[in-house]
């Protein structure tokens, strides 16, 4: 005989002592938190099938990168269609309608936290009580999508947003930043950029001569802090005999020295391997995108990608302010 | 070095070398004391010996902090070289290369300064997959020549890794001692920089990069080769150098015999200097891979970028969108005839403001007709079903649904109850208050009190006054009822059975209604009921 797995009188004492009946005014107190992050990330389009993103390929063509507005109706929908799943009859309809305004702002937050979530850097519990206590409400959601062999070739490509206030770069909180397919990447940001940036990945600091042409390398010369020295000329990088894409270490440091001699004062001497080091150091690069605002409907309209390494002193400012 | 203030964050300082007290191998330590006394002299000495230890044939998988690029990956990294990070700061200099067979050129005027102190032993070599033969779990013995075996200390049974290599290719790479010096390093990151330090606890690292760029387009190995006593394969001098320029005509004669030979073997030929090609061996450390793509730089590429906003068309022959950012899509409706609905994504070229209007209860009702060209418009319908598709998928989400859809119409149900409760049991503020807390007791309190209050005195003790109003006793009803020509002859019908005049009320009685606290301390002395069988229905959860 199957042992009932609760009795009556225990079903009852159950319910009558059930905490989860208060506050008894709050119809979505009940949210269940993996229901709640799963229409979080379906506010954010994850999961949903690309060609529901992107119906027509010549919207996204090889090697480009477009920006857009999120369309707010159409991630409410997506949460209504997911409610819908088991909807038969009034009852569940008439639920639906009472609590939908109560869900929806209480996804407007979590959705903030879906980006922790992917990255498993908080758990839920942690995630939510953090984007519950945040007193901003909802706003328009922008973001970009990236096709390119960039996406594939720099894995971990670095992507920030910034508003321009007063003439300071504001950082906006990244909600989404997540490689779709092989080459396309997708980033969401909370509020509408002034300006975007996609970085090199560091990987700690790696070390590279940049390519000046097929089979030819240059270095920039740096002063003791890595920073490229204006006007300084770049060094051509020796190759070893054979062909076999070996640098004369010995001869590149000689050609460093020779920087050196020809302007003391900026260019730092080369002592040992730590000052051919920081010669040799590569810089990311990092792209920038940037809006006019003349567009008739305002907000972002990237027409000019204007471009600076991450060591350029004009952006130095802006970055040691992201930092702190 | 304790006594340096650690980096800020964000923040890295490079030094050129550590120096060691020790190199690695075998000590003896002798201590002696002449003693003199006043009946005559004597001497004390004691000999201890000790080693000093560290990696030699083998490095341990976590010695390795990272390696850029990292392994396995696949990239643009033909202009990145590549370079490996080692937990153990004193590593690369732990060791000797062994002495020079011949002393380096003396640095000519003009020339940055010698480089003090031993090279390193560890060198980080780069090959093509086809350049590189790996060997595993060699006796050293057959690595290395039998001098450097010796040099080495004849160590039996040693079994290590190691690479095999054309000795003209192995020639071409290994990197002068001067170069070895330069391409190891010390640095020293803020241990808080979680994106530097890694794991490692003090936040210093030794760095050995390699001097060879990657071939694009092939799967490049990197191996950390020990050198130690290998003066047979490290240079002196370095090899001749050139200058590779994008215009051949700049090249130097030796470049142009380096790109000849590189030609030659490129379509196919060997050119090497001895023939059969000599092979060589090199202890390695550690060995990585990974896949160089081939393309331009990450500048070129994102500088070389169409840019524009979600919806924006290039070319003249491209899908027919509206400035909206629709797009006429055919849809096969329920009758199975084909329509042109209009369909737009969640990216958007410009600010819309979200939909008041909702929930939405099924796709349908998300459905719109555009007035302008009497087309449907179903990306809000879809948006409907896709959501609704990745839900029902979703085997838990489904559940959980359910589980909170009836939780909330028990306690829709508690909320009602909760409400009947109140309007029946005329309950004191206070326990009304209580209510939703402890309905049990709640509403056990209120019943008692309720009992303890009695039902109050008969209105109609005998029953007489209901009796008189039906409709059979009544002379008036029955004289209209029958025609009769009026209520006297049906008093006269009716005689006899009139009914009596109405019964006195009967006397409240005459003791106070007990109080709830009596009616306690009754139920509290009397032996405890034996316990009743539940009714309640068992629920499904």
């Amino acid at each position: 005989m199957n042992r009932p797995w609760i009795t009556g009188p225990e079903a009852l004492t159950q319910r009558l002592s059930d905490p989860a009946q208060l506050p008894p005014d709050d119809p979505a107190s009940g949210l269940p938190p993996y229901l709640e992050s799963f229409l979080a990330h379906l506010r954010m389009l994850v999961g949903v099938p690309f060609a529901y993103l992107v119906p027509d390929p010549r919207f996204l063509p090889p090697e480009s990168i477009r920006f857009f507005h999120l369309d707010r109706s159409w991630t409410d929908r997506l949460v209504d269609g997911a409610l819908a799943v088991g909807k038969v009859g009034t009852r569940e309809q008439a639920h639906h309608q009472a609590i939908s305004s109560a869900v929806a702002s209480r996804l407007d937050r979590t959705e903030r936290v879906v980006r922790s979530l992917q990255r498993a850097v908080r758990s839920f519990e942690q995630a939510k009580a953090s984007a519950d206590s945040d007193p901003n409400a909802a706003g328009p959601i922008t973001g970009f999508l990236l096709r390119s062999v960039v996406v594939s070739g720099w894995p971990d490509l670095e992507v920030r947003a910034f508003r321009r206030s007063d003439g300071a770069l504001v950082p906006l909180a990244t909600l989404r930043l997540e490689q779709l397919q092989a080459t396309v990447l997708v980033a969401l940001f909370d509020g509408v950029p002034d300006v975007v940036w996609c970085e090199e990945p560091h990987h700690g600091v790696a070390f590279g001569v940049p390519v000046a042409g097929p089979g030819a390398w240059t270095l920039a010369t740096r002063d003791a802090t890595g920073l490229p020295v204006a006007g300084a000329p770049a060094t051509t990088v020796p190759m070893r005999a054979g062909g076999r894409r070996v640098i004369a270490i010995a001869e590149l440091r000689r050609r460093l020295h020779a920087r050196h001699l020809a302007n003391p004062s900026r260019v730092p001497p080369q002592t040992g391997s730590a000052a051919f080091a920081i010669a040799v150091l590569s810089p990311p690069w990092r792209q920038r995108f940037e809006g006019t605002g003349a567009h008739p409907f305002g907000g972002l309209v990237p027409v000019v990608a204007v471009a600076a390494t991450a060591a350029d002193p004009g952006v130095k400012s802006a970055l040691e302010e992201v930092a702190r | 070095m304790a006594d340096l203030v650690p980096p800020a964050r964000g923040e890295m300082r490079l030094y050129d070398a550590m120096d060691l007290p020790f190199t690695m191998g075998r000590y003896r330590l002798t201590t002696r004391v002449d003693a003199s006394f006043s009946s005559g002299t004597g001497a004390l000495s004691s000999e201890r010996q000790f080693e000093v230890a560290g990696p030699r044939f083998a490095l341990a998988p976590d010695e390795v902090a990272s390696v850029i690029p990292p392994r396995n990956a696949a990239g643009a990294f033909a202009g990145t070289l590549p370079q490996i990070v080692l937990g153990r700061r004193t590593l690369p200099w732990e060791r000797s290369l062994g002495a020079p067979a011949s002393s380096g050129a003396p640095p000519a005027a003009g020339d940055p300064p010698a480089i003090a102190g031993d090279a390193p032993w560890l060198a980080l070599l780069v090959f093509s997959e086809a350049e590189l033969t790996l060997l595993e779990r060699m006796p050293l013995e057959q690595i290395v020549p039998d001098d450097v075996f010796t040099r080495l200390g004849r160590p039996a049974g040693v079994v290590c890794d190691a690479i095999e290599a054309d000795t003209s290719l192995i020639s071409a790479i290994v990197p002068s001692r001067e170069e070895l010096a330069l391409l190891a390093h010390v640095r020293q990151v803020n241990v808080e920089d979680r994106a530097l330090a890694g794991k490692d606890p003090d936040g210093w690292f030794a760095v050995v990069v390699t001097n060879r760029l990657p071939e694009p387009g092939s799967r490049t190995h990197a191996v950390l080769v020990s050198l130690e006593q290998r003066t047979d394969v490290v240079p002196a001098n370095p090899p001749s150098f050139v200058d590779p320029t994008a215009q051949p005509g700049r090249r130097g004669l030796l470049g142009q015999i380096g790109a000849l030979a590189g030609g030659l073997r490129a379509s196919g030929f060997d050119v090497p200097p001895t023939f059969p090609p000599v092979r060589t061996r090199l202890v390695a450390l550690h060995h990585w891979a990974f896949d160089v793509a081939s393309g331009g730089t990450f500048r070129e590429r994102m500088q070389a970028l169409d840019v524009a906003l979600m919806g924006d068309l290039r070319d003249a022959d491209g899908p027919p969108v509206t400035d909206t950012g629709h797009l006429p899509l055919e849809l096969h409706d329920r009758a199975g005839s084909v329509e042109q609905v209009w369909y737009r994504g969640p990216m958007v070229s410009r600010p819309l403001t979200r939909d008041p209007l909702g929930p939405y209860h099924s796709a349908d009702q998300a459905r719109r007709v555009s007035p302008e060209t009497g087309a449907e418009d179903v990306s809000y319908a879809a948006a409907f079903e896709v959501g609704r598709l990745l839900a029902a998928a979703d085997a838990r989400l489904a559940q959980e649904l359910m589980r909170w859809r009836r939780d909330a119409y028990d306690q829709s149900g508690r909320l009602s109850m909760l409400d009947a409760v109140r309007t029946a049991l005329p309950l004191a503020p206070e326990l009304t208050a209580e209510l939703p807390h402890a309905i049990a007791a709640t509403v056990a309190v209120g019943a008692v009190a309720r009992l303890a209050a009695g039902a109050g005195a008969s209105a109609d003790p005998s029953g007489l006054v209901t009796l008189a109003s039906a409709p059979g006793l009544n002379a008036e009803a029955v004289a209209q009822a029958w025609h009769l020509g009026s209520a006297e002859e049906a008093r006269t019908l009716l005689a006899g059975t009139t009914l009596a005049a109405p019964v006195a009320q009967v006397a409240a009685p005459a003791e106070a209604a007990p109080s709830a606290e009596a009616i306690a301390a009754l139920a509290s002395a009397a032996p405890p009921a034996p316990p009743r069988a539940g009714r309640g229905k068992r629920r499904k959860r």
